[in-house]
This record gives C-alpha cells, sequence and structure tokens, in this order.
C-alpha cells in the first residue's frame, strides 16, 4: 500500500520533491526509535554540562583547552507572555566542562535585544562577544568588560574574527518597503567600522566565514531558495548564487557552511515542505565557483534541520540537528555513516557545533526548560591500523654491518616491534641501530600497535650485506709501515754512525761531515715537521671526537629551538604548527620579523597575532630575528606590538658575512657596527626583558673584531653551523669564539639542506649530542619549514628523531 | 750467550734510564722554555682582544704574526741559545722557526687537551699545569728537537791549526 501510495505520489509530482515527501512519511514512523541508536563506529559522548536558566548560541575552544559559551539569560514573564530582562551571558569551563566563571552582562552593555549570538578569543587570551543588537563587547581573559562599542546595526546573526585581527558580522534587517535586507560589516581589531556591505531584495543571511583568500563568504536564503555569496579580499562581490528546490512554496535556508579540503563550499541548513507540513535537514556540496556538486535532503530525521556543519580528516562531513540533540556523520558524498543521540532530552534546539583539539566535537544548545546543554563527544573510533614506513634500512646493498632502523609511524604508537629474517619480533621503543648484521641477505619487517589496538605492518624490506673493504687497516697498515721505515732508518743511521765512531770519529768527519749533518738535519727535520702536522690536527679534531664521544655535560636547560617561518604558512595552519612544535618538546621558536608598519590592520600583522597567541598559549619562548637589513621603522613597530612577548632578541644576523646580496651596503666594519647600534638601541628604547645575542658564522675567525665589540652589549653569542664536515670543525671554533666574547654560546642555525632524511636526521642528532656534551645553552634548528623544504624537518624523520632525542635527553 | 744478550739489554736499559734521568740540565733547560712559553702565551691572552681590535684587520694579522711567527722564532733562538750554554754546543741542526713552533705547538697541544677534558681556562690553572707536568718533558723536547755540534777542543783545534799546512 505504502509502495502504491509512493507510485501513485511520483505520478502526481516530479522530482526530488516527491522523494523527500515519500521519505519523510515513511521516517516519521521510525524517527524516534532511529534518533537512539547509534552505528558502533559512532564516537561517543564524554561528558554533558547543563546550566541553568541560560541560552547557548554559540561555543568556541580557548587556547588552554577549555571552551568558552556564549549566550543569554532572561526570565519568563507570564504578564506578556515572553521572555523580559535579557542579559548577555559568557561562562568559561575547563576542558572537562567544569565552570570556571560565568559572567552576565546588562544591556548597558551589550544594548539589549537577545544577548550574545557569537563569541571569539582575542590575541591577548581575553573575549569578543558580538551581541544581536550590534555591540561590540571585549572582555580580558577573566571576563571583565574592557570596552563596548556599539556598531549602529540591530539583528546580527554571527560574527567572526578574521586572519588580519578584525571582525566580520552579518546580520539582517528591512528595507523601507518590509523587504528582508542582509548585511555585512567589517571592523578592525578595535572594533572600528571599516566597511559594510547590504544585500537588499529579500536576502536573509545566517552565517559568515573568511576564506582562504582573505575574503569572506555568507550564506542564508534568497526568498524561498538557499543563497550563498562569495567576497574578495578588496570587500567585492565575486559571485551569488542561488539554489532552489520543490516548489514555490516551499522555503530553504542555509544555516552553516564549511570550508571543504577540496577549495569548495558545504552548506548545511533546512527546507521547509509546506505542501507536505515537513522540515528537511539539507546539505548541499558546491565547487569554489559555487557551482553544485550534490545535494541531499537527509530523510533520517523529519522535522528537524541542520545547523552547523564541520569538514572531518577524511574529507566526510559531521553534522548537527537543529531540533533535536543528534549528530549525523557522512561519508564525502554525503551518505550516511552513523548517527548519534547525544543528550536525551525534548524539545531542544541545538545552536553551535565546533571541532575541538583532541579530534573530537562539542555542541551547544538549550533545551525548552531553559537549560544551556555544554556537550563534549569524544573523537571517533579508531578502526585503522597505524602506517608503518621504514626509512632506513632500504631495498639495497650495504658495506657496513650496522644498520640504522629508522621509521615513522603516522599515529601514537602503544607497541613497536620488528622481525628480523623472519624471527621473533623484537620490541624497540624508536629508531634503532641493527648491529653485526651478517653478510649476505636479509629481510626486515616493522610493527606498530596504536593506542586502539590496531595493529600496522611496514612493507618488507629486503637488504643485502656485503664486506667492506677495511679502510681502516689500510690506514694502521700505513702507519705501521711507516714507523718501520723510520726505525729502519733510524737503526741503519745508528749503526752507522757506530759503524763510523769505531772506524774513528775524526776520519768519519773528516770523510762525511757534510754529508752527514745534511742527512741529519733532514731527517730531523723531516720527524718535527710531521709532528707539527700530527698535532695541528689533533688541535682542530680532537675536541669534536672528545665531545662526541659520549655525553660530557648533564646541562639541564640545553634548550632545543627550532626557526619556524609561519610566513610561508597559511594563518589558520600557525596554531597547529606551534603546538607540533611544542609536542616534540621544542621550547624556542626563532621567527623572522613579520610585520606590517605601515597597515596596523594589516594582513602580515594578524599573522603575527596568530603566532605570538599561539606560543602564549603554550608558553614557548620566541628568539625573534633582525636582519641585517631590517627597516628600523618597522622594527620599532614590531617592538612596540609584540615586543613583551620576545624572549630573545637575535641583533643582526652573520655580520661577519655582510655582503651586498644580504644587507645592501654593510662592506665596511664602520658600517656594520653602526647598523649594529643603530639596531640596539632602537632594542634598547623598547626596554624589553629580552636577552641580546648575534649570531656569528665561520667568517668571524677573519673579522674577530666584530664578535668581540658587539659581545660587550650582549647577553650570549650565537654559531652558525651548516654542513657535516664544519660541525667537526665547530668545536675548535666555538672555543675560540667563547674565548674572545666571554660570553655563553648557543647554535643559533644548525641544519643541512639535503633531500635524504637519513642523512639529515643523523646529522642533526650528532649535532645536538656534540652541542650538547660541549655544555653550550642550546642549539636551534633550521629549519622548521623551508621554501623547498630540503632544510626544513616538518613531516620528516628528524622531525621524529629529534623528538626523541629530546625526551631523552633535557 | 745469554750474559751477552743480559747484559746488552742492560745497555739498552742503562742507556734510556740515561737519557731520561732527570738532571740539573734538563730541569734548567725545561724551566726556561716553559716558562717563557707560559709567559708569551699569558700575554698574548691579556692583549689578544686588544690587538684584534687593532684597525681590523691590521691588528688580526698583526696577532697572527706574533702568534704563528715571531714567538716561534723567538723560542727556537732561545732553545738554540740553551742548548749552546747546556750543552756547550755550537750552531744548530733546525731552523729558529720551525724548532720554535714545534715546542709552541706541543704546548698548545697539550693546552688544548687540557682545557678540553677539565673546561677550565689558561690561567691560572693550565699554566701552572703547564710548569709542573712539561717542565722536564720539555728539557727533553728543547734537547731532541735541535741540537747542534759539540764545540770542538780548542787544545785539539790549535793543534790541528798548527800541522795544517
Amino acid at each position: 500500500m505504502l509502495i502504491s501510495a509512493l507510485k501513485s505520489s511520483s505520478h502526481r509530482r516530479m522530482g526530488s520533491r516527491t522523494i523527500v515527501a515519500a521519505v519523510l512519511v515513511m521516517l516519521v514512523l521510525s524517527a524516534s526509535i532511529h534518533l537512539l541508536q547509534a552505528a558502533p563506529d559512532a564516537p561517543s559522548v564524554e561528558w554533558n554540562k547543563t546550566f541553568n536558566g541560560l541560552h547557548g548560541n554559540s561555543v568556541i575552544q580557548t587556547a588552554d583547552g577549555g571552551y568558552a559559551t556564549a549566550g543569554y539569560s532572561a526570565t519568563y514573564s507570564t504578564d506578556i507572555g515572553g521572555y523580559v530582562d535579557y542579559k548577555a551571558v559568557l561562562v568559561k569551563t575547563t576542558s572537562s566542562g567544569d565552570v570556571q566563571w560565568q559572567k552576565s552582562y546588562g544591556p548597558e552593555v551589550f544594548g539589549g535585544g537577545t544577548g550574545a549570538v557569537s563569541v571569539v578569543q582575542t590575541t591577548d587570551m581575553g573575549y569578543l562577544l558580538f551581541s544581536a543588537a550590534g555591540v561590540l563587547v571585549k572582555t580580558d581573559a577573566e571576563g571583565s568588560v574592557q570596552w563596548n562599542k556599539p556598531l549602529g546595526v540591530t539583528g546580527v546573526r554571527e560574527g567572526i574574527s578574521t586572519s588580519d585581527g578584525g571582525y566580520l558580522l552579518v546580520g539582517n534587517s528591512k528595507d523601507g518597503s518590509g523587504d528582508d535586507v542582509a548585511w555585512l560589516l567589517k571592523t578592525d581589531a578595535q572594533g572600528s567600522i571599516l566597511w559594510n556591505k547590504e544585500f537588499t531584495g529579500g536576502f536573509v543571511v545566517y552565517t559568515v566565514i573568511e576564506t582562504a583568500d582573505r575574503g569572506c563568504a555568507l550564506a542564508g536564503n534568497w526568498k524561498n531558495d538557499f543563497w550563498f555569496a562569495k567576497i574578495d579580499s578588496n570587500n567585492n562581490l565575486q559571485w551569488s548564487q542561488t539554489y532552489s528546490y520543490g516548489g514555490p512554496s516551499d522555503v530553504h535556508h542555509v544555516s552553516s557552511i564549511a570550508k571543504t579540503k577540496d577549495g569548495g563550499y558545504a552548506l548545511a541548513g533546512a527546507g521547509y515542505w509546506l505542501s507536505s507540513n515537513g522540515i528537511v535537514p539539507w546539505m548541499i556540496k558546491i565547487d569554489s565557483q559555487g557551482h553544485e556538486k550534490w545535494n541531499l535532503p537527509y530523510g533520517g530525521t523529519p522535522q528537524n534541520g541542520y545547523s552547523s556543519v564541520v569538514q572531518t580528516d577524511d574529507e566526510g562531513y559531521v553534522l548537527t540537528l537543529s531540533s533535536s540533540a543528534g549528530l549525523v556523520r557522512t561519508d564525502t558524498s554525503g551518505s550516511e555513516r552513523w548517527t548519534l543521540t547525544y543528550a536525551i532530552v525534548e524539545h531542544y534546539i541545538a545552536s553551535c557545533l565546533i571541532r575541538t583539539a583532541d579530534g573530537g566535537y562539542a555542541t551547544v544548545g538549550t533545551d525548552f526548560g531553559n537549560n544551556l546543554w555544554l556537550t563534549k563527544i569524544s573523537p571517533e573510533p579508531d578502526f585503522q591500523p597505524p602506517v608503518v614506513s621504514v626509512l632506513s634500512p632500504q631495498h639495497k646493498t650495504y658495506e657496513t654491518s650496522d644498520i640504522s632502523l629508522t621509521f615513522t609511524v603516522n599515529e601514537p604508537a602503544s607497541w613497536i616491534g620488528y622481525s628480523l629474517d623472519g624471527g621473533d619480533n623484537v620490541t624497540i621503543t624508536g629508531n634503532i641501530t641493527l648491529a653485526g648484521l651478517s653478510n649476505g641477505d636479509h629481510n626486515l619487517t616493522v610493527y606498530a600497535s596504536d593506542t586502539a589496538g590496531n595493529y600496522g605492518a611496514s612493507a618488507a624490506i629486503n637488504f643485502s650485506i656485503v664486506g667492506r673493504f677495511p679502510v681502516e687497516w689500510l690506514f694502521a697498515g700505513v702507519a705501521v709501515a711507516a714507523a718501520v721505515i723510520i726505525g729502519v732508518l733510524l737503526y741503519f743511521k745508528r749503526q752507522a754512525l757506530s759503524t763510523y765512531k769505531n772506524q774513528g770519529f775524526r776520519n768519519f768527519f773528516k770523510k762525511h761531515r757534510v754529508t752527514a749533518i745534511a742527512e741529519n738535519r733532514m731527517v730531523r727535520t723531516l720527524i718535527i715537521m710531521s709532528l707539527c702536522l700530527g698535532m695541528v690536527f689533533v688541535q682542530i679534531f680532537f675536541p669534536y671526537f672528545y665531545f662526541s664521544s659520549s655525553s660530557r655535560s648533564s646541562n639541564s636547560t640545553f634548550e632545543v629551538g627550532v626557526t619556524y617561518v609561519y610566513e610561508r604558512d597559511s594563518v589558520g595552519q600557525i596554531y597547529g604548527e606551534v603546538s607540533r612544535i611544542h609536542d616534540l618538546g621544542i621550547r624556542v621558536i626563532r621567527v623572522n620579523m613579520v610585520c606590517d608598519s605601515i597597515d596596523a590592520s594589516g594582513y602580515l600583522n594578524g599573522m603575527t597575532d596568530v603566532f605570538f597567541s599561539a606560543v602564549q598559549s603554550l608558553n614557548m619562548h620566541v628568539a625573534l630575528i633582525i636582519k641585517n637589513t631590517e627597516d628600523i621603522n618597522g622594527l620599532s613597530f614590531y617592538l612596540g606590538r609584540w615586543g613583551r612577548y620576545l624572549t630573545y632578541v637575535q641583533i643582526l644576523n652573520e655580520p661577519e658575512s655582510s655582503s651586498s646580496w644580504d644587507v645592501g651596503a654593510l662592506f665596511t666594519d664602520d658600517e656594520t657596527t653602526s647598523k649594529f647600534e643603530q639596531v640596539y638601541s632602537t632594542v634598547e628604547q623598547a626596554q624589553l626583558s629580552a636577552q641580546l645575542y648575534t649570531n656569528f658564522g665561520a667568517g668571524f675567525l677573519a673579522r674577530t673584531n666584530l664578535p668581540i665589540k658587539f659581545s660587550e652589549k650582549l647577553d650570549f653569542v650565537g654559531f652558525d653551523v651548516f654542513m657535516d664536515s664544519f660541525l667537526t670543525l665547530s668545536p675548535s671554533m666555538i672555543q675560540l669564539l667563547h674565548k674572545i666574547t666571554n660570553k655563553d654560546v648557543v647554535i643559533a642555525e644548525f641544519g643541512m639542506s639535503t633531500s635524504d632524511d637519513t642523512v639529515q636526521s643523523d646529522y642533526i642528532i650528532r649535532g645536538l649530542n656534540l652541542f650538547k656534551s660541549m655544555g653550550l645553552r642550546g642549539c636551534w634548528i633550521v629549519y622548521w619549514n623551508s621554501a623547498d623544504n630540503s632544510y626544513g624537518i616538518r613531516g620528516r624523520l628528524a622531525e621524529k628523531t629529534v623528538g626523541e632525542w629530546i625526551a631523552q635527553n633535557t | 750467550m745469554e750474559y751477552a744478550e743480559d747484559s746488552r739489554r742492560k745497555r739498552w736499559v742503562n742507556g734510556l734510564l740515561k737519557i731520561l734521568k732527570p738532571n740539573k740540565q734538563i730541569f734548567i733547560h725545561g724551566l726556561i722554555i716553559i716558562l717563557s712559553l707560559v709567559i708569551i702565551q699569558l700575554l698574548l691572552d691579556y692583549f689578544q682582544n686588544s690587538l684584534l681590535l687593532y684597525m681590523p684587520p691590521i691588528g688580526f694579522a698583526f696577532f697572527l704574526l706574533i702568534s704563528y711567527g715571531i714567538q716561534p722564532i723567538a723560542v727556537g733562538v732561545l732553545n738554540v741559545i740553551i742548548l749552546n750554554r747546556l750543552y756547550n754546543c755550537e750552531g744548530w741542526q733546525t731552523g729558529f722557526w720551525l724548532n720554535g713552533f714545534f715546542l709552541l705547538l706541543t704546548f698548545s697541544t697539550f693546552n688544548v687537551l687540557l682545557q678540553t677534558i677539565t673546561g677550565l681556562p689558561f690561567s691560572p690553572y693550565i699554566a701552572a699545569a703547564d710548569i709542573f707536568i712539561l717542565l722536564y718533558p720539555f728539557g727533553h723536547l728543547g734537547k731532541f728537537s735541535n741540537r747542534g755540534c759539540k764545540k770542538p777542543n780548542p787544545q785539539q783545534t790549535t793543534t790541528t791549526s798548527a800541522t795544517s799546512p
């Protein structure tokens, strides 16, 4: 009967409208059962927190891992049959959802209306609330109001922060004829309006996001259709697109936008089908130019819509339903993978869904009883085995019996082991050296188990070992032969002298005096010259071999750092990269002076704001590089804005190697010294608590006056090491630099440009061992990321080995 | 046969002991050489930065000239003078510079080893250690690195001259 009804329905109606209506009818019957069931691969609810008397509109994860929730409180008046006495509310919780503090702001602060619609965290760890009445409310980290600024608009739907440090707001109003008008407004970091834009003629906006090109996208509906508009970075409308489904009486709107990894967008919202009196959650996937790739009215939850969408790591989607406490997970084509009911509550209105740093989710919503619900949902269960990649050995023949076993595992492992030549698994904790391997063919497989118990194995590596030509024995043989020859020479010399002595010195000198003396002098001179040469070698190489042989210093303050060129990354990437560096155990990040002194709210400054926000929240040290060509006005601007966050300031970069391409025209000592003094006085005027240093390369040997002179004003000196052969010579140079400056030495730039991951990793680890053994104050690696990544360690073997070294040695 | 071997071995040992036996000449020789090297090193350390800062790079070049040019020659000349005086020699077999350079390098190599291992500065710790440890070795080294010829007996010379045609 149902089928015949569907068939007859399909005859009467055309297209997706019929299908949606049929699905609605069918699924109304099973809705309650369906919602309460979760697939086995669905995540679980970690915790639910309720706050009585509050309405939740927005939630963010804060830099400390906790949550900030914005909304409002109101009192229900039976006299007028509605809510009165609205107050904006900001609730700060820990990562476990426990309340740290809660603040209410009266109408005199937020301008009346229905409280706060959005919240963002600012670079000073404070918060900025966007009120529905069009007021920006800036608070400190404890929620105390610092300033508020009315923008002269009402009907705010959402506010976000942008990468340039400013804010974007969207909202709706009516024009003179009563038509809907959507507006978009941009402010700077202080809340001053930079520009605004209106969309007249029936547009309603619900949401806005910043796009990768530093423009933005907003969405809502135009009359009854889904609507999406793209704005470029110069505030111009690039394109605007509507998406029409169903009949003329069916209403649709977009509630949320997610940027997708393919450069497009996912739109989530709802369709109100008046003819069938049903509401359908709806999702549309569009490309970067707004062309629809697919759209899916989701039949699983009738009388509901989507309120938020986020994209997952595998390019699927997680959406929150607007009128029930449910999540829907889809694959990349929108097909359902699982659903989750995260709270058993009636008349629930979901407002916001975010991804959390641990890969899970957090939602905020309100139930009919006037309770705000904050929910933390775990990351999805892991059924994927870890991917194990063996970097060394490779499929080749080696001439040594000691092979380095280096590998990577793409996720944290609870167990790692290897099997050699089909033998039993040997448990290991990280990279090791397979010592004493026999000549012949070998095969090796590395296994790993992730924290969820999934086992992964690398591809089997087949390699061979052949005997190596014994170079050491050759050298030893040559040395012994030389010693024997010298001994024999001396013996025969003595024999000859004895003979001559027996014959009488007088005759000997008479016959051979000149020759004998010449020979004697030559032999002696040769011996002395050989000894001199040997001692020169000892002086040059002994420090390296001595300090490399084993750890000599227990210097626990040895600081491992890295130079991060964050201006090469996108704004959205910076926090994650800093966090990744922090997780390795690196505590110093060395950065270029990235700023725009002309435009205080410029993109570069926003980028640096984000960087310092990240390092502050992770309590890391920052070393600023002031290059030889740096503009003094720019430096003053930078130090004024971010100077208080700096731990180290590098005054000039390898000034002894000044050349026209590097520093402009600092050829002479006078020019270099003058630039140093200029930068130093600028830094001094800023009255920073940072320690000052200058880094030198090997060229300081020829211009020793520079480190001697500069070090009088420095707290320590830096030394740069770039090549493997140079690493061997570096201890002698470091000792000399320390001697002439009488300052502690840090290796300010230590790296190697190579595409061979193993070579780079070995070199860096050897350097770290050497410099720590020498008792230096630290070693800062160049780079975390570089233009062609030949220097960079990010994502390469060195990232892993450096992390392991730090865990073991500091 | 056994007696002959024992006798030969004894001669070797006695010869070696004789060579290494501390005596007044070795002591004076070593003391003068090592003291001069230590004093020069202390002076160079004291004036090093002043020299390096003097009209760069002239000061630096001057420092190198003193360290590896003048200092070895001075030490070499001193060694020959001591040899000639103490051992009644005349002339020399190894050039002044090479002789001084050898002694200087031996001295500085020992200092590098000691400073690397102990991490102590030259003044006063390594300097004091040099004087105590290197005194006798440098007496032997000074003698080994250069000799000269035994001065001919004046009587013999006269006689020879008299009998010469």
